[in-house]
């Protein structure tokens, strides 16, 4: 008989918060974990960390500042308050059906049916009051997309905080650096008065010093990626997610040295992540299919298919080159603002979106393409077949193009998508 | 002066190609927020793009996908059709999905063989004195394109004309909108939905003599009687008279709106600062409000819609969404209460940009002013 998940039943009564429910998760798992099989105990150190900060933050005298979007974080941890990436909340409850549900439908009661899914439970959780906590702050940027732009508004106005935008330049270019950077000394000035404390430099430093080490060892990460056979599963992708809110986390580190020592090792076993030989090097498109992860253990035990990177979560390095220099450094986090995961290729003109995929291909030995499209992302799904023909020009490989819901469970099933992906490498794919 | 071409709803590429026969360009405009003034300045004829009647848009949907909007996917379908003759078009990325017709018709076009002059600007999501000095930048680039494509110099003259003769048509187009307000107006919803429309289709000179000639024909009009309710309508896009025309033959007289492709188009008069022509075109620009793109400007938003639906003595509002449009997906959370303190009551409605489902819509708009007709 399966065992009932008591804390689970607790928020969907609304008797318990998202961030209390999480947050006990993740110890309950490591505690399991370090008793049952503690080499693995680093994946859940990470998750610990994470949900434990924000739950604690304003009970330690921090404030806690929710954000959307590419925001300058590294300046958030310079003020000694602790971030809160709003999409974290969808992205950890999604494999847990029931909850993601209830949020996603009482969204959809006051909004609209047709809204991205990570907005739905976002705001879902506020509509339903079990975020917890109230954020001291709502700093949030205009894209990555228009359903965050209509999602956030509204929850700043009902958290009532303090709210700060920025507006991220339709353009990648020197000009737009330079917009960035203006903002972000506005910024700055708006934790100022948060706070009642100007910017420390030499946190900002040190903000930045974790920050680079991250960044650092996420890159390193991503090359191992380019080994075939690739030695990390495609699951693993989601630490990508986290370096969005984290990357200025020095609990950020450990989990990414271990993960890459962990890659290291393998390639020194000549082994890979599927455990009976690779095949498939696929790219997926879009984002990580959250709800259902273990498909892609699935795709690699199964057909010898690896998901070796997802565009859109595509972590790309970018490192401050010289503290001393602030200056220099605000142009940096503007590059990294634009450079985010999903703002990269899925705001601005569709050219950024050709550039990443040129990078990953040229760079990562993959032979096949997904476009496991979340159907919330309407203005990815508006690029499609620029992206399939241009794959298709330039690399002579097809673009399977595949509707799911990243959030939501319910549009799809594991099983349909697995099907579907593993009917497309064995009939069209040519290897 | 027969001013029937007002009426006319059906996009044309007559009065384009003959301003073209001169050796002059055309360009289209997609979304509101492209001042069209910089165009006409330039000796440019600016077109904005809309998809009226556009019933199969399968082609632009192998590019665009099923979950677009239908309004960017139809414009998409008459670049590809040529229903209109234009040298290219300039794009702003509005919401994401009008960015969407820009790289979509770029690489269309650059496959058909068909390449035009295409130009984006951006158009930033927030006002604040950053994003507004950013805007005019990209203005400045937008009116360096424009030199280059025409030859034309963009005098600080002209910038002032064209401004001034875009204020007298929205003066001319307030006027009409006033109308509205009386009792028994002499123009039905449809009828200003077409003339506001027409304003896209022919050189602002001609649209501004148009309206000067309906409005002096104004007393020989006969008012409009026999409707049980006044509406008014807000929502996405909204280009086809004939929608608003199923509405008002069930008896709703459609009296007000806030779409982009009607009042919203014209707003107030652009007050512009002789030092700094171009700065006040952005200023004017990104502080009107036109629909909740901007991140910042929701309250403002809302306080427009319920102000104009007591000004003009609404009995019910409909608001009107195109399938997918994120952009109108969540204004009802906050306007929802601020219309019901108001005392207005509301339909939500969902539609494609063809006309599917008219017979649901008579339906409902029937009972929907069935019962605010009780109400008043």
């Amino acid at each position: 008989m399966a065992k009932v998940d008591t804390e689970l039943l607790k928020v969907m009564s609304g008797e318990l918060s998202t961030t209390d429910y999480i947050a006990g998760q993740c110890e309950g798992k490591l505690a399991h974990t370090l008793e049952k099989d503690p080499d693995s105990a680093w994946i859940y150190d990470l998750q610990v960390a994470q949900w434990g900060q924000i739950r604690d933050a304003q009970k330690n005298g921090k404030k806690l500042i929710a954000f959307g979007g590419p925001m300058p974080v590294d300046i958030i941890y310079a003020f000694d308050c602790q971030p809160y990436y709003l999409d974290q909340l969808p992205l950890s409850t999604a494999p847990k059906g029931d909850m993601n549900s209830k949020f996603v439908d009482m969204c959809e009661a006051k909004t609209n049916q047709s809204m991205c899914s990570i907005d739905k439970v976002e705001m879902g959780a506020l509509l339903a009051d079990q975020y917890g906590l109230v954020p001291d702050a709502f700093v949030y940027s205009t894209v990555p997309c228009d359903s965050s732009r209509i999602a956030y508004p509204i929850m700043g106005k009902m958290w009532g905080c303090p709210i700060f935008n920025i507006d991220l330049p339709f353009r990648r270019d020197a000009r737009g650096v330079e917009y960035l950077v203006q903002q972000t000394k506005e910024f700055i000035t708006f934790m100022e008065e948060l706070t009642g404390k100007k910017l420390d430099m030499d946190k900002m430093r040190a903000s930045m010093e974790v920050a680079n080490r991250t960044n650092e060892l996420i890159g390193k990460i991503a090359d191992l990626r380019k080994h075939t056979p690739c030695p990390l599963p495609g699951m693993l992708l989601v630490t990508n997610a986290c370096m969005s809110g984290m990357a200025a986390d020095p609990a950020m580190i450990p989990f990414l040295e271990k993960e890459l020592e962990m890659g290291e090792m393998m390639i020194a076993m000549e082994m890979g992540a599927c455990m009976n030989g690779e095949k498939y090097r696929m790219l997926f498109l879009q984002n990580m299919l959250w709800t259902q992860l273990k498909a892609y253990s699935y795709l690699e035990r199964e057909y010898g298919a690896i998901c070796i990177m997802d565009a859109l979560g595509h972590y790309h390095p970018d490192i401050y080159e010289d503290l001393s220099n602030f200056d220099d450094c605000l142009k940096v986090m503007a590059v990294k603002m634009m450079n985010l995961p999903m703002i990269h290729g899925a705001a601005g003109p569709v050219d950024y979106y050709c550039d990443r995929i040129t990078y990953l291909m040229d760079n990562f030995n993959i032979n096949t393409s997904v476009f496991l499209g979340h159907v919330g992302c309407k203005h990815t799904w508006a690029s499609t077949k620029i992206l399939s023909d241009f794959i298709q020009q330039k690399y002579d490989i097809p673009t399977l193009l595949i509707d799911v819901d990243c959030i939501d469970g319910r549009y799809k099933t594991a099983e349909e998508v697995q099907d579907a992906i593993g009917e497309y490498l064995t009939t069209v794919v040519k290897l | 002066m027969n001013y029937q071409k007002l009426f006319e709803s059906n996009i044309s590429k007559d009065e384009i190609s003959a301003w073209r026969a001169q050796g002059k360009k055309a360009l289209g405009v997609v979304c509101c927020h492209v001042p069209q003034e910089l165009l006409h300045a330039a000796g440019v004829l600016p077109v904005r793009l809309r998809a009226t009647g556009c019933e199969d848009y399968s082609e632009a949907e192998v590019w665009m996908s099923s979950f677009s909007c239908s309004f960017a996917k139809s414009i998409l379908q008459f670049l590809i059709d040529n229903v209109y003759d234009l040298d290219g078009f300039v794009a702003s990325d509005g919401c994401m999905q009008a960015a969407r017709i820009y790289d979509n018709w770029k690489a269309c076009s650059k496959k058909s063989g068909k390449e035009q002059t295409i130009i984006e600007i951006g158009a930033p999501r927030m006002n604040s004195a950053t994003t507004r000095a950013y805007y005019k930048e990209e203005l400045k680039i937008l009116v360096e394109a424009l030199e280059k494509l025409t030859g034309n110099k963009v005098t600080d003259e002209k910038l002032l004309h064209s401004v001034e003769t875009y204020n007298e048509a929205r003066g001319l187009v307030k006027k009409v909108l006033e109308l509205q307000k009386a009792e028994h107006p002499v123009i039905t919803g449809a009828e200003a939905m077409k003339i506001m429309l027409a304003s896209t289709n022919m050189p602002v000179e001609e649209y501004i003599e148009l309206l000067k000639a309906f409005l002096a024909d104004v007393p020989n009009r006969t008012p409009v009687s026999g409707f049980r309710t006044r509406l008014m309508v807000i929502g996405s896009a909204l280009d086809d008279p004939r929608y608003i025309e199923a509405i008002e033959n069930k008896g709703g007289l459609v009296v007000a709106d806030t779409l982009c492709l009607g009042s919203m188009t014209f707003g107030d008069e652009l007050k512009a600062d002789k030092a700094d022509i171009l700065g006040s075109i952005a200023d004017y620009y990104l502080t009107r409000i036109v629909c909740p793109r901007m991140i910042d400007n929701r309250p403002q938003l809302h306080n427009l819609i319920v102000n104009r639906a007591t000004e003009y003595k609404v009995d019910g509002l409909l608001y009107v969404k195109m399938q997918n449009c994120e952009c109108w997906g969540g204004e009802n959370t906050y306007l929802e209460p601020a219309l019901k303190d108001a005392g207005v009551p509301i339909l939500y409605l969902e539609r494609e940009e063809k006309l599917a489902n008219i017979g649901q819509l008579e339906i409902r708009a029937e009972a929907f002013i069935e019962m605010i007709e009780k109400e008043v």
